[in-house]
């Protein structure tokens, strides 16, 4: 339940949204700079992300700074980036609990440090600590060389990869580790600088709080002077597919990860974008789904099978994990159930499912903070609505029809599989 | 006229209704107004450490991986797949194995006292056929495969293998590609008759839901076989010495930075309940003092290169092990376990930083607090408590009362030597 909501514009490249929520025992600002994703700024946004976090002018070392933290009952900082369709974000945040246990308010020493984290880094000789730039540069080395670890993930983001080659969508959300290595502090200090000053910012609070006390906290922290903001390009839904690709890669794997990327050609914009989203959760977006029922419950061929929509993108793909030998025939059965979609082989049982799943998704996303923050976000970011319900009135207006003929547009770009060693 | 005992958490200020059914059914519910999701558990004290029990006057011992297969099962319908039965109410299901339990739940936005219905309906009975069980084979063991992919699962199960000795804790939970191929009707049949009882079991509701009714709704859905049946007699768990079977144990995968998880045993003989919880949360608050984020041995074992951010410890109990656990990636795990354990001794002599001490109560408190705005976190918790035989908001009043002194004595205690194993998962060294 949101009890109330508030936008305002408090500079003129910073929009304000107040929310209010009375069942939240917490309150969360955050602090959202838009960028555009490319190879260079999403390196180095991962990389300033994880110095500003490490301390600044006035907590001067992350142990200072986590006794504050831990002083101010475990208020918590975030401190990421994210790949949002073909746009890429820095986050900053901080959430603190609200409770007449605690005896005191932390809104204004959460505000005053997202503020202090953002704005008052630590530095010296006019660039990031050498010692903090240099231990940071070899840690997000080592976490973006640990995507392997997780080979499910690791798999769908190469399939994606490939599949986008020539687009900004394969850009790993973390950047690229041999342009990581020419990043100098200097640079990093200029590009920090940079995003401060040109940057469409916005902040979202989420709590339980009075929205006069809030906005006059935020405006005082957060009023940078007026500058050209940078041009974030939308993403490119509409790219022509010469052929079917077909990749495989060897890695030390107990079982084989495939993944399956499809082009749906169709934005958030466009008529068929609802029936477009439909149709992925009947054919593998949720337990019942034709994909569940017949690679595993069926066939008894794997374990997890799935499919996920990148929205923004218009991206669909399937992830399974199957054995090495069971490769032709997996791929075969996908393909026989997406034909069984095409000729309309669903009831509208199946229908009413894929539509409540969507809809008890949207409107759950108001019992989570910061799922809410972010959904609140993008959606004034993109310009779209923010009523989960008029989403819901959409989707209950599609038809049958309207999600064969979505489906007819799906194309399959690429087939990549996670092999063993061996094979 | 059944009725409802109430209790209130001043710290999270949570209420917790409850109430035993005649069969022994105990009921709990978990009022969050105002959330649009609500959530039931309704789960069985039976998990991967009750391998062996009492059964026709004979004791027997299933294969491994039992319960585990079991849960697959009860999803078997005749009529309708039971994922089905809640995407059609537009809820979701799922369940769980762990070692000493269970549990299936299920959440949804709307018709919640229909999912309920469903719930209950199709964990009171199960429904075999050798057909249906050859058939979940390939799916288990291509749910055991994709684990085994996992380094970050194989450093701490392999952990456990290491430390424990005759402990059902060094089994997986799900068993090996074998002794799932081994299982049959019969035995599962056994397993289901044997522990899916009422008084073995426990039903957790919380949402935004009124009380009223809701345990005449629930009663209205037990049916007189669910009634009818009594636990078996669960064989009391091998004692476990206090040292290690193994001090160090290696896997093999490409990861760019080893892995590690170092375990030291622990013992969970304490006078009382009370005395069990406040002894963990001391013990987890002087580990987050000394070696958490805001510690000296955190800042300077950073700095030095040998952590990174993914390093963390906690201590982990139930009702018959303890452990406490450090973990993370380093480049060097061999050396982190020696800095770690000459820092454990500092402490163990010069004893608790009592300043960082209450620093740590108060995130923990807040933490705690902050934790309740998900209705999900705080049922489920209040579930896996329970399967401990511990109650969640009692837990949570003993954040408050512990003492540095009580921590500190068992760690004493416990933490020596022989004691301590050390799990690494890293590159096959190359042959020279």
């Amino acid at each position: 339940m949101i009890d109330a909501l508030r936008t305002s514009r408090i500079a003129p490249q910073v929009d304000l949204h107040l929310i209010k929520s009375k069942k939240f025992k917490t309150d969360l600002i955050s602090l959202y700079l838009l960028r555009p994703l490319t190879m260079e700024e999403a390196t180095l946004n991962a990389l300033l992300t994880r110095i500003l976090d490490r301390g600044t002018a006035n907590y001067p070392d992350a142990q200072v700074l986590n006794r504050y933290l831990d002083d101010h009952y475990g208020m918590a900082l975030v401190s990421d980036v994210s790949k949002v369709g073909e746009r890429h974000q820095i986050q900053l945040k901080v959430q603190f609990p609200r409770s007449p246990i605690i005896g005191k308010n932390l809104m204004a020493d959460g505000v005053a440090l997202l503020s202090e984290m953002t704005y008052n880094p630590l530095t010296a000789d006019g660039k990031f600590q050498d010692s903090i730039f240099e231990m940071e540069k070899r840690q997000l080395k080592q976490e973006i060389e640990s995507r392997i670890n997780d080979k499910t993930t690791y798999a769908v983001d190469r399939c994606l990869e490939l599949m986008c080659d020539t687009e900004p969508y394969r850009f790993y959300a973390y950047g690229d580790v041999d342009y990581l290595e020419t990043v100098t502090n200097e640079q990093l200090f200029e590009h920090y600088q940079q995003v401060i000053a040109h940057s469409k910012m916005d902040v979202v609070a989420i709590g339980d709080f009075d929205f006069d006390e809030v906005e006059g906290l935020i405006k005082e922290y957060f009023s940078p002077a007026l500058n050209e903001v940078i041009p974030v390009p939308e993403e490119r839904v509409h790219v022509p597919i010469e052929s079917l690709r077909v990749v495989s890669e060897p890695m030390n794997v107990q079982q084989g990860k495939l993944v399956i990327g499809y082009r749906t050609y169709t934005d958030r914009k466009d008529p068929a974008y609802y029936p477009m989203q439909l149709f992925c959760a009947i054919f593998g977006g949720m337990p019942s789904s034709k994909l569940f029922m017949n690679l595993r419950e069926k066939e008894s061929l794997c374990y997890f099978i799935g499919t996920k929509i990148d929205k923004l993108k218009g991206i669909m793909y399937v992830v399974s994990g199957i054995d090495f030998d069971k490769y032709d025939q997996a791929n075969q059965l996908i393909d026989v159930e997406f034909e069984q979609m095409l000729a309309g082989n669903f009831s509208e049982e199946d229908i009413d499912m894929a539509r409540k799943s969507i809809v008890s998704s949207l409107r759950a996303i108001s019992d989570y903070p910061n799922s809410f923050s972010n959904f609140y976000y993008n959606q004034t970011m993109l310009e779209d609505p923010v009523d989960v319900e008029h989403y819901v009135r959409l989707f209950e207006s599609v038809t049958k029809e309207q999600i064969v003929e979505a489906g007819k547009r799906i194309q399959k770009d690429l087939i990549y599989f996670l092999k063993g060693s061996e094979a | 006229m059944m009725k409802w005992e109430i209790t209130t958490d001043q710290v999270l200020e949570e209420q917790v209704y409850k109430h035993t059914h005649v069969s022994g059914l105990e009921i709990y519910f978990i009022p969050k107004p105002g959330f649009t999701k609500k959530y039931a558990y309704f789960g069985t004290r039976y998990g991967s450490f009750n391998n062996c029990f009492e059964h026709d006057g004979q004791e027997i011992c299933m294969p491994k991986g039992i319960a585990h297969f079991l849960e697959h099962k009860i999803f078997e319908d005749p009529e309708r797949n039971i994922f089905d039965k809640f995407a059609a109410l537009g809820a979701s299901v799922n369940a769980y194995t762990s070692f000493n339990a269970t549990v299936y739940h299920f959440s949804t936005v709307d018709q919640f006292d229909e999912g309920l219905a469903e719930l209950l309906r199709f964990v009171q009975r199960v429904n075999l056929t050798e057909e249906n069980v050859e058939k979940e084979k390939g799916i288990i063991v291509q749910e055991l495969k994709s684990y085994e992919d996992d380094p970050e699962y194989v450093v701490f199960f392999n952990l456990l293998k290491a430390m424990y000795e005759a402990h059902p804790l060094r089994d997986d939970i799900g068993g090996d590609e074998a002794s799932v191929r081994e299982i049959t009707k019969a035995q599962l049949e056994a397993c289901y008759e044997s522990f899916y009882a009422p008084e073995n079991m426990v039903l957790i509701i919380s949402g935004d839901i009124d009380p009223d009714q809701l345990l005449e709704r629930v009663e209205a859905e037990l049916t007189e076989n669910y009634l009818s049946r009594k636990t078996a007699h669960k064989k009391p768990l091998p004692v476990e010495p206090l040292k290690v079977a193994n001090q160090y144990v290696e896997g093999n995968f490409d990861v760019p930075v080893p892995l590690f998880e170092i375990g030291v045993k622990g013992h969970n003989r304490f006078e009382s309940d009370k005395a069990l919880m406040r002894t963990a949360i001391s013990v987890k608050t002087i580990l987050d003092t000394h070696f958490g984020k805001g510690s000296n041995f955190y800042k300077e074992m950073y700095d030095e290169g040998l952590i990174n951010s993914s390093f963390g410890m906690d201590y982990t109990f139930g009702d018959s092990y303890a452990y406490y656990v450090f973990g993370g990636e380093s480049v060097n795990p061999e050396a982190v376990r020696e800095r770690l354990v000459k820092a454990v001794g500092e402490l163990l002599e010069t004893g608790v930083d009592t300043e960082g001490f209450e620093r740590i109560r108060k995130k923990m408190i807040g933490r705690l607090i902050s934790s309740a705005n998900s209705v999900q976190y705080l049922s489920s918790a209040y579930v896996s408590y329970f399967m401990k035989g511990l109650d969640l908001f009692e837990y949570i009043r003993s954040v408050s009362e512990t003492t540095p002194e009580e921590g500190l004595a068992y760690m004493k205690d416990t933490f020596k030597e022989d004691h301590i194993a050390m799990s690494v998962v890293r590159q096959e060294a190359k042959a020279e």
